[in-house]
C-alpha cells in the first residue's frame, strides 16, 4: 500500500468518526438557537441526497465520450434494474445486483 | 446475562442490514480489485473508514486520476450527512455514558442508524446499548467480510470472466443510484434535481471534483431558499 493512500484512508477515518462522534456526544446536552438549528438540520438533509446525485453523474461518465450508443442502452437498462429492483424489494445491496445483473445481460446479449 | 442477551438481539436485528451489505461490501472488495488497490488496501479502507457510499467514491476518484488530498476531503464531504444520526438517536438513548457514546458511534451507517432509530424505543433502558453493539457488530463484521470476498475472488471471477469487469464498473453507479432512490421525496427532489445539472455541467467541462463540492453547497442552499418561498 502506498503512504499516501494509508494517509488519506486514516484522514476519512478520523473525519468520519468525528462526524459521528461529535453531534452524538454533544446532543446529550440541551441546545440552544432552534430556528437556526431547524434550518442547518435542513441543510444536511440535502446534503447527502445532493452529493449522491452528484456522484451518480460523475460515475456515469460523459455521453460526449461515448464511442458506441449500446453503451448507453446498457447503462439505461442497469438503471431500469435498480428502479424495479427498489420498488419491488426496496434493498439497496439487492438493487445493486439487480442493476449489475441487468447491465451484464444488456452488455452480452443487445 | 441482560448484556448477552441485548447483545444477541441486536445481532439478530442486524439480518436485514447484513442482507444488503453483504453484496455491497463484496461489489466494494469487486471495485477496489478492478483499481488495482489490493487485498489489504480494500479491507483496510472497509475496516477505518466503514461508510459503503464514501469508500466507493474514493475508490472512483482514484480511478479517474483525482488528487488523493482532493479525494479524500469529497470522500469526507459525502459522509456529513452522518452528523445527523448522533442527534437523531440522542432522545433514545439519553442514558449512554460519555464512553459508550463514544463507541457507538463509530458503527452509526445509514442502515444501522435507521434499524437503531426504528427499534431501540422498544428495548428496556439499561439493554440499549449492547443491544446497538450488537446490531453495529453484526453489520460490520459482514461489511469486511464481503470486502474481503470479493476482493478476493474478485481477482479470481476477473482472470476467467473478462467481461465482468466493465459490468462491475456499474456497481458504483447502480449503487449510488439504490442509495439516492429512498432519499427522493418532495423536500429533497429540488436540491437533487439542482446538484444533478450543477455535477452534471462541470463533470462536462472536465471539473468533476468542484461539481460535486457545487453540487453539495448549492443544491442544498437552493433547496432551503425554495422550501422558505412555499
Amino acid at each position: 500500500m502506498k503512504t499516501d493512500f494509508i494517509l488519506a484512508v486514516i484522514l476519512i477515518a478520523v473525519g468520519t468518526y468525528l462526524i459521528r462522534a461529535v453531534p452524538f456526544v454533544l446532543s446529550s446536552k440541551k441546545e440552544t438557537g432552534k430556528q437556526n438549528r431547524h434550518q442547518i438540520n435542513l441543510f444536511f438533509k440535502l446534503m447527502g441526497p445532493s452529493m449522491i446525485a452528484a456522484l451518480l453523474m460523475v460515475s456515469v461518465g460523459s455521453p460526449f465520450e461515448i464511442e458506441d450508443n449500446s453503451q448507453l442502452i446498457n447503462t439505461a437498462l442497469g438503471f431500469v434494474g435498480v428502479g424495479v429492483s427498489h420498488r419491488l424489494w426496496n434493498n439497496s445491496g439487492i438493487s445493486v445486483l439487480a442493476g449489475v445483473v441487468c447491465f451484464t445481460a444488456a452488455l452480452l446479449f443487445l | 446475562m441482560i448484556r448477552c442477551t441485548a447483545f444477541k438481539g441486536g445481532l439478530k436485528s442486524s439480518f436485514p442490514i447484513v442482507a444488503g451489505y453483504l453484496p455491497v461490501g463484496f461489489a466494494f472488495g469487486v471495485a477496489a480489485e478492478s483499481v488495482q488497490t489490493g487485498t489489504l488496501a480494500a479491507v483496510f479502507t472497509s475496516l477505518f473508514i466503514y461508510a459503503g457510499a464514501s469508500q466507493f467514491a474514493l475508490v472512483g476518484l482514484l480511478k479517474d486520476g483525482v488528487p488523493i488530498l482532493t479525494a479524500a476531503l469529497i470522500t469526507l464531504g459525502l459522509n456529513i450527512r452522518h452528523f445527523l444520526y448522533g442527534p437523531g438517536l440522542s432522545g433514545q438513548t439519553e442514558e449512554f455514558s460519555l464512553r459508550e457514546r463514544l463507541v457507538a458511534a463509530f458503527g452509526l451507517t445509514d442502515e444501522v442508524f435507521a434499524v437503531a432509530f426504528s427499534r431501540i424505543g422498544i428495548m428496556p433502558h439499561e439493554s440499549r446499548f449492547w443491544w446497538l453493539m450488537g446490531l453495529e457488530f453484526g453489520a460490520y463484521s459482514c461489511w469486511i467480510g464481503g470486502t474481503l470476498a470479493g476482493s478476493i475472488s474478485g481477482d479470481l471471477l476477473l482472470s476467467h470472466f473478462s467481461f465482468l469487469r466493465p459490468a462491475l464498473s456499474f456497481a458504483l453507479p447502480a449503487l449510488f443510484l439504490s442509495l439516492l432512490l429512498p432519499m427522493l421525496n418532495s423536500t429533497t427532489r429540488p436540491a437533487v434535481m439542482i446538484s444533478l445539472l450543477l455535477a452534471a455541467a462541470f463533470h462536462w467541462s472536465g471539473h468533476s471534483e468542484i461539481g460535486i463540492i457545487a453540487a453539495a453547497l448549492i443544491g442544498p442552499g437552493i433547496g432551503i431558499i425554495g422550501r422558505n418561498f412555499q
